[in-house]
């Protein structure tokens, strides 16, 4: 593969347009190359910043979502194939390989999004190697304000809900009501639920 | 303001007697089976008493979380810890005691006390409403479907079906050798899938030592908030409770109810929590007195497979939380009333 169409890849992936055909020899690039995968840490980061999202710490795990999708789909159909000869022990470490660089790529881009300081703020990845990309922020407006501190408000309350509710949890749910638990953005992402029998006035 | 009409009131109640009606006849052919349900009896157990440690990633609506988990068992008592490894690295410390809950990001430690006694060798984690999920009801159906492979590793797939739209499905890969949920997924009934928890690896080591479940988080300077029922949760009974759902789902009862629970606040109030269950899925209701002022947070919520609906009833604020549609929150939160 050229560099140019590697370039033109990342453009796609990072648009969520890259052909899934290709993602499973893209991840495992993005596993060998680690210049690749800073590359696609700022390409990401900046597209967020460009698109006001960059406080919102989700915004960037869809990256590694979308890795780990194409994982998980690669991994069962391999499986579930017809019975042919073994696959090389190569592929199996390969995707191995690849699952723990998701994981590493995900964490390095949940990392340090420092609070804006003035005007402008300043986003950097834990590896000291990139170069903090810089971006003028305008300060949140008051409603946007409130409903943080709503948010805020409301994630301890359900935290508080988890920790006893987990107690009762059965086996399939007790791992997820943990996960909610120690996921410090998941009583900000209670979101409204539609009205599943009911209409309201 | 948001209500409910009497009309829609009444016609919930008409669907929920036609459904109880629609399952009797759907659960005739029976549960496929034993099989089945004895991978699920052996995933219970191994979830609770072989010793493990992996990372779990958790997916659902475009988020996705990542925990360390480690599960020892020492003498037959079981103990863990679950940290997140994204975000301030919050944790959960599980012993035959006490639940804590180790929140960086708030400087805070919760810290769920069960009875004063110790736990005998073989008890679980968690409070045992649900011995074991039982899925041989008219309400879920579980059937084999065949090898696959999950965090490396060989599998036995599982489906879980649910009868109606008050509760969730489960697809799940299981460790071929041990039983362990190596992949979960939610679904809804039609099969969309709505949430994942997916071991990436995982280790079944004969022993893990003790401090691998100890908390990584130095909490010192932190705040501590003991939640204690002043009613012991082994020792709640249902006849205890002070409110109850007059209107549940087909095949929801309740469970357990605790009383005076911190509400966990800085007013030190406390609150009820009542349990609902169909044997799988489970539903708490929290009680508690309404501040002055409106209810500004009123209706439904949810996060993945999750939902919540909140309402006020008179002085009181009612919350129902669970792993359940939302149909399911709204109807229980609904319908809870004082017992006297």
């Amino acid at each position: 593969m050229t560099q140019k169409s590697l370039e033109e890849q990342i453009s796609a992936f990072i648009d969520d347009e890259l052909d899934p055909r290709e993602l499973p020899l893209f991840t495992a690039q993005v596993s060998r190359n680690p210049d690749l995968r800073r590359k696609l840490l700022r390409y990401r980061l900046a597209g967020d910043c460009l698109r006001g999202e960059h406080q919102r710490a989700g915004s960037v795990m869809d990256l590694a979502e979308r890795v780990q999708a194409a994982l998980i789909a690669d991994a069962p159909a391999a499986s579930m194939a017809p019975p042919r000869r073994q696959a090389p022990a190569w592929r199996w470490t390969a995707l191995g390989a690849a699952a723990a660089v998701v994981l590493a790529v995900a964490v390095v881009m949940q990392a340090p999004v420092q609070q804006p300081t003035g005007s402008e703020t300043m986003l950097a990845a834990s590896d000291s190697r990139l170069s903090p990309i810089t971006v003028a922020v305008q300060p949140l407006p008051a409603p946007v304000r409130a409903e943080a501190q709503a948010a805020a408000a409301r994630q301890m309350r359900m935290t508080s809900y988890l920790v006893y509710h987990g107690e009762f949890a059965g086996t399939l749910s007790s791992r997820t009501v943990a996960s909610r638990i120690v996921d410090q953005d998941s009583g900000a992402r209670w979101m409204p639920a539609r009205h599943a029998v009911h209409t309201h006035d | 303001m948001r209500c409910i009409r009497m009309t829609e009131r009444a016609a919930l109640r008409t669907r929920s007697g036609l459904a109880t009606l629609a399952l009797a006849a759907w659960s005739l052919p029976a549960l496929a089976g034993s099989d089945a349900q004895e991978w699920l009896d052996r995933m219970a157990y191994a979830v609770e008493f072989l010793n493990y440690e992996g990372t779990l990633v958790h997916s659902h609506g475009g988020h996705v979380s990542v925990l360390r988990v480690v599960h020892r068992v020492e003498d037959g008592i079981a103990s863990e810890r679950i940290t997140s490894l994204d975000g301030a690295g919050r944790e959960i410390i599980r012993s035959s005691e006490e639940t804590t809950c180790i929140l960086p990001d708030e400087q805070m430690v919760m810290v769920d006390q069960r009875d004063a006694s110790p736990r005998e060798p073989g008890s679980p984690l968690r409070q045992r409403v649900l011995p074991y999920a039982s899925f041989e009801s008219a309400f879920y159906r579980a059937r084999l479907k065949g090898p696959g492979r999950a965090a490396g590793r060989r599998a036995q797939r599982l489906a879980v079906t649910p009868a109606d739209e008050w509760r969730y499905g489960y697809r799940l890969w299981l460790d071929h050798a041990t039983a362990m949920p190596l992949k979960v997924q939610v679904t809804l009934k039609d099969g969309e899938v709505i949430e994942q928890l997916l071991f990436t690896n995982i280790e079944l080591p004969t022993t893990i030592s003790e401090d691998r479940v100890r908390a990584r988080n130095a909490t010192d300077s932190y705040t501590w908030r003991h939640f204690r029922a002043a009613v012991p949760a082994g020792d709640a009974a249902p006849g205890t409770a002070a409110w109850l759902a007059r209107e549940l789902p087909p095949g929801f009862v309740l469970k357990a109810a605790r009383t005076k629970i911190p509400v966990g606040d800085e007013n030190g109030g406390t609150m009820e929590h009542l349990v609902y269950s169909d044997g799988v899925a489970t539903v708490s209701v929290f009680i508690e007195a309404a501040v002055d002022g409106e209810l500004d947070d009123e209706g439904g919520y949810r996060v993945g497979a999750a939902h919540a609906w909140r309402l006020r009833k008179g002085d009181h604020i009612v919350t129902a939380v669970g792993e359940v549609p939302a149909r399911t929150v709204e109807l229980i939160a609904r319908s809870v009333t004082p017992v006297r």
